[in-house]
């Protein structure tokens, strides 16, 4: 159990003029005991930095300190981390047994009997001791997971690491999966990094989120810090489900002014926007529908997707596309005419140009406490 | 007639219809073409067990498979000259040039599987190419090399030699292999303490051994078989170095009409390696139908 | 649970953990074993010494008037190709290697090809016979070039041994000189060649044809392909990239086709059955003429080459390797 400190980390693959850099200049923490989920899409370098912490990849430039030390140089073993991957990477000729014991007989002197033991303790704990002498071809996809768990618990690592170990289940024994995950990491309190491209898995598993894209970190903070309050265009897009609706408006004598669309400058935001082109984010969630006619906008319902607990509804707002979620099913059907109206606290601003988000809220509802550690401001 | 519906191949009870009719003519055609092929393949080598088999005198009698005087004279002859010698170098040369083979061939399959570096595609390419090539364009220098080197007339020195000409092969199927085993084992391999010896050894190793098992069976096939090579490099050391392709060749040569005797000697060149082929060729063409074979 | 395997593991991790060997020796094993070099190394020393070396030795060798009977060797540069191309003995072997191989490539690649699709069709339509047959044919793949060459001799003989002869005799026909006319020898060469290759090519095809996959074939039925339609549409083109492949090595043993023949027929009568690899062989080592063989191998080697290169340009491959 350790504290991770990742200090400016670059990564460049190839050479001379073929250069890709996969992670520039990212600088992160993780507290001991902390689930950090990173998150982004294909490509944002994810992985890459993952591989980095663990040692798979060699670092390029900057710093990676597991428990205070410098870790760069060490090989994978000496830095005491344990890894799950998305394919689980059970060797294919070993038993569940031989696969959780191969780490220790590699990396320690413990005696076969005093591997067996630990391995049969893991065993246990994950509810695979049936397993034990069952080789990888003959297990489900959710009991290869968890011997692939058990193989990284039973290591006792400093910083468990995590690359998209779920994406391979199907959606049922993932959410289950997901809940399991969490509550073992609860129990075991280790420091663990878990890479994924679903943000929903980001947001019900995590301590904090590090939201990554085109290997720069885009933000860290709590899921609801992200949700609620992101510090760009991309963060706000990518949180979220169904995403954040956006939408180019120009500030003009104080309102807000787009295609078919005009609303109130909040009050939160200053004056000097006048002229400035911007990009209006506001959530599915939280926009009502209205008569047509009243509110911020008017447009004809395209497509109605009932979900049981909440509807989906795509509205066509002069050429764009509006998404709308609302509790239960549906008052509207396709062709009617509605209006959309929304608090001006849930409305996020960026610039047109960078998507930096601008005139942020302060504070997350229902959040009182400790603001995690951040790096950058506002 | 009852419907043109063209059923799938289980068949439906749809009484006589074109497509079935059809399908019975095809199959009529395939078994006529299943005896052909069988007839023309094996005839050959019953014949000369049939003919092996034959005392001297009756050597004119024709179709007959089984003669009415079944002798065993011709193998005691064949015997007698030495064929068991032969064999047995024919054996050791095999399992040796196997042995070698697959030593230097499964790290190099490794190398090209498991690493990028510059040139990697261009060597592969050259590797493929060196494949292309018979050996009979370069039996003339290496022989030269070959007598320089001192390892003409010497079964060591053709293991050596069987060894090089078999790399390019082997090592593209190799590869194939180890190709197909995901890089995350050797991922979760190295963080689970494994340096590359160990990962190869402990992780890999398994795995590939189908890959291993058909190289070695095509190997041991070609090795045991080869003529050219054994017959170029051997032939001045006389006799006892003898494989037993070149053996049989000669004694081809030596006795020219005793046909019963060169059938022998035939028959104990063709059918060890059948029987052994035979009981593994499971492996070898499973081998090479998983997939490890591109295009 | 969990939080006491947790705490347990603190005290004990001290103790667990190996040293790691941070000294010079297993350091440099591990600098070692990660360049691909050490990998690489020992493939690499083989291939240079027993075909690199040779590739570059043969072309080296066409140039001089080398022999094996006398130790001196001068450069004469071309003379050897311009004796060698201008040589009637040479455009005859030639001719031979150009019938031979071309009558192989279609012989081999159609009987392979039909064999197989018929195995195919028989493994699918569960027959009986497919397995046998197959196990057969490949038998006779095994059998060694050298021994096929003299079976075939024997089978072929002129006299009443010849069990073909001897069957035709039966029926009334003359004895036809397999071996002693020199036309019916390339034929007689030809087929006991066919014997062998058709075998090769007949795995090749099976290979490709199991790894059609069967969701084309019924894509194509429910799109109301015929069984003609759907080998045209469907299997051809799936089997294009095994059809190049074995055309190129069929034409390759055909053109460096070697031990079959020297069984067989020694390149008789006369030089009737006498291929370029068997003038090239005869060259070096019943002529001594190591220089000139070497030229002949050389042009082996070219036109080897040369035919590949139009494969490939025929076959029109971009992506494949």
């Amino acid at each position: 159990m350790a504290r991770l400190d990742i200090d400016e980390l670059q990564k460049t693959f190839g050479r001379d003029d073929n250069q890709i850099e996969a992670v520039s200049g990212l600088s992160l923490s993780v507290a001991d005991g902390e689930f950090l989920v990173l998150v982004g899409p294909s490509g944002c370098g994810k992985s890459t930095t993952l591989n980095c912490i663990a040692g798979l990849e060699s670092v390029t430039g900057g710093d990676i300190r597991i428990g205070g030390e410098v870790v760069n140089e060490e090989r994978p073993e000496e830095r005491e981390i344990a890894m799950v991957f998305q394919g689980y990477a059970l060797y294919p000729h070993m038993t569940a047994a031989e696969n959780m014991g191969f780490g220790l007989k590699m990396t320690t002197n413990l005696s076969a009997s005093e591997r067996s033991d630990r391995v049969g303790e893991t065993a246990e704990l994950l509810d695979i001791d049936e397993l034990l002498d069952k080789k990888p071809k003959s297990l489900s996809g959710g009991q290869k997971q968890r011997v692939a768990l058990g193989r990284a618990i039973v290591r006792e690592p400093s910083v468990f690491l995590m690359d998209e170990p779920l994406s391979n289940l199907d959606a049922s024994l993932r959410s289950t999966m997901r809940t399991e995950i969490q509550q073992l990491q609860e129990d075991l309190d280790v420091t663990t990094v878990y890479v994924t491209h679903d943000q929903t898995e980001a947001m019900t598993m995590a301590d904090r989120i590090a939201v990554l894209y085109d290997g720069e970190l885009q933000q860290v903070g709590t899921p609801l810090d992200c949700y609620y309050r992101p510090r760009n265009r991309f963060v706000g897009e990518f949180i979220g489900e169904p995403a954040m609706n956006t939408l180019p408006v120009v500030a003009q004598g104080g309102r807000l002014v787009g295609d078919g669309f005009d609303y109130p400058v909040p009050e939160r935001v200053e004056e000097r926007l006048a002229g400035r082109e911007l990009t209006l984010g506001i959530r599915p969630e939280a926009i009502d529908i209205v008569e047509p006619g009243t509110g911020a906008a008017t447009g004809t319902v395209e497509v109605v997707e009932p979900l049981g607990e909440s509807s989906h509804v795509y509205l066509d707002v002069a050429e764009t596309t509006v998404t709308v979620k609302s509790d239960g099913p549906s008052a509207v059907r396709r062709g009617d005419t509605v209006g959309i109206e929304f608090p001006s606290e849930r409305i996020h601003l960026f610039r047109a140009d960078s998507g930096e988000a601008i005139a942020r809220r302060d504070s997350v509802p229902g959040e009182q406490t400790e603001t995690p550690v951040q790096t950058g401001d506002d | 007639m009852a419907g043109a519906t063209d059923s799938t191949s289980d068949g439906r009870r749809s009484g006589l219809s074109w497509s079935r009719i059809r399908r019975y003519g095809y199959d009529t055609l395939t078994y006529l073409v299943y005896a052909l092929a069988i007839a023309f393949f094996i005839f050959p080598v019953l014949w000369i067990v049939s003919l092996s088999l034959r005392n001297e005198g009756a050597v004119y009698t024709s179709l007959q498979i089984i003669p009415d005087n079944v002798s065993l004279d011709s193998y005691r002859v064949v015997f007698n000259s030495g064929i068991l010698r032969w064999m047995r170098n024919t054996l050791v040369v095999a399992v040796a040039s196997v042995a070698g083979i697959i030593l230097v061939t499964t790290p190099a399959a490794y190398g090209f599987s498991r690493f990028e570096f510059r040139g990697r595609r261009t060597l592969l390419l050259a590797i493929l190419g060196f494949q292309m090539i018979s050996p009979i364009v370069i039996v003339l220098p290496l022989y030269d090399i070959m007598r320089t080197l001192g390892l003409t007339e010497s079964h060591m020195g053709l293991v050596l030699l069987y060894i090089g000409l078999q790399i390019p092969f082997s090592l593209w199927l190799l590869k194939g292999y180890f190709d197909t085993i995901p890089t995350e084992l050797d991922k979760a391999a190295r963080i689970d303490g494994c340096n590359r010896l160990q990962t190869l050894r402990y992780v890999l190793l398994r795995p590939v051994m189908p890959g291993i098992a058909v190289v070695a069976i095509f190997n041991f096939v070609l090795t045991w078989s080869e003529f050219v090579m054994a017959y170029t490099m051997l032939s001045p050391g006389g006799e006892d170095l003898y494989t037993l392709s070149m053996g049989i060749y000669v004694f081809d040569n030596q006795l020219a009409t005793q046909w019963t005797n060169i059938a022998a000697a035939a028959v104990i060149g063709i059918v060890p390696i059948i029987i052994f082929f035979i009981a593994l060729q499971r492996y070898f063409v499973r081998g090479l139908t998983d997939g490890a074979v591109k295009g | 649970m969990g939080t006491e395997s947790a705490t347990d593991g603190l005290s004990v991790r001290t103790r667990i953990r190996r040293t790691v060997d941070r000294s010079g020796v297993g350091a440099l094993v591990d600098r070692t074993v990660s360049s691909p070099l050490f990998w690489l190394l020992p493939a690499a020393l083989f291939i240079s010494v027993f075909q690199l070396y040779p590739m570059v030795e043969v072309f080296r060798m066409s140039l001089t008037d080398m022999s094996l009977v006398s130790s001196g060797e001068s450069y004469v540069w071309l003379e050897n190709y311009r004796q060698l191309l201008g040589s009637d003995r040479f455009r005859s072997t030639l001719r031979v290697t150009a019938i031979y191989s071309v009558a192989s490539i279609l012989l081999q690649v159609g009987l392979g090809l039909g064999l197989a699709l018929a195995i195919d069709y028989g493994v699918r339509r569960n027959l009986r016979g497919p397995l046998l047959t197959r196990v057969t044919v490949l038998s006779a793949w095994i059998v060694p070039g050298i021994i096929i060459g003299l079976v075939w001799r024997i089978m072929l003989l002129e006299t009443n041994v010849g069990v073909v002869n001897n069957t035709l005799g039966q029926f009334g026909f003359d004895i036809v000189p397999f071996l002693s006319d020199a036309q019916m020898a390339v034929f007689s060469v030809i087929v006991a060649g066919a014997w062998r290759g058709a075998a090769f090519s007949m795995i090749m095809f099976y290979a490709g044809l199991k790894r059609v996959p069967e969701q084309l074939y019924r894509a194509a039925k429910i799109d109301g392909a015929g069984p003609f339609a759907r080998f045209r549409h469907v299997t051809l083109p799936q089997l294009k990239p095994v059809m190049f492949v074995v055309t190129i090595l069929v034409t390759i043993y055909s053109l460096n086709s070697f031990d079959l023949i020297f069984a067989l027929t020694n390149g008789g009568p006369g030089r009737a059955t006498e291929v370029i690899a068997l003038s090239m062989y005869k060259t070096a080592f019943n002529g001594y003429q190591m220089g000139m063989a070497s030229a002949t191998a050389v042009v082996l080697l070219v036109v080897t080459i040369g035919v590949t290169a139009v494969y490939m340009w025929l076959f029109d491959i971009t992506e494949e390797i």
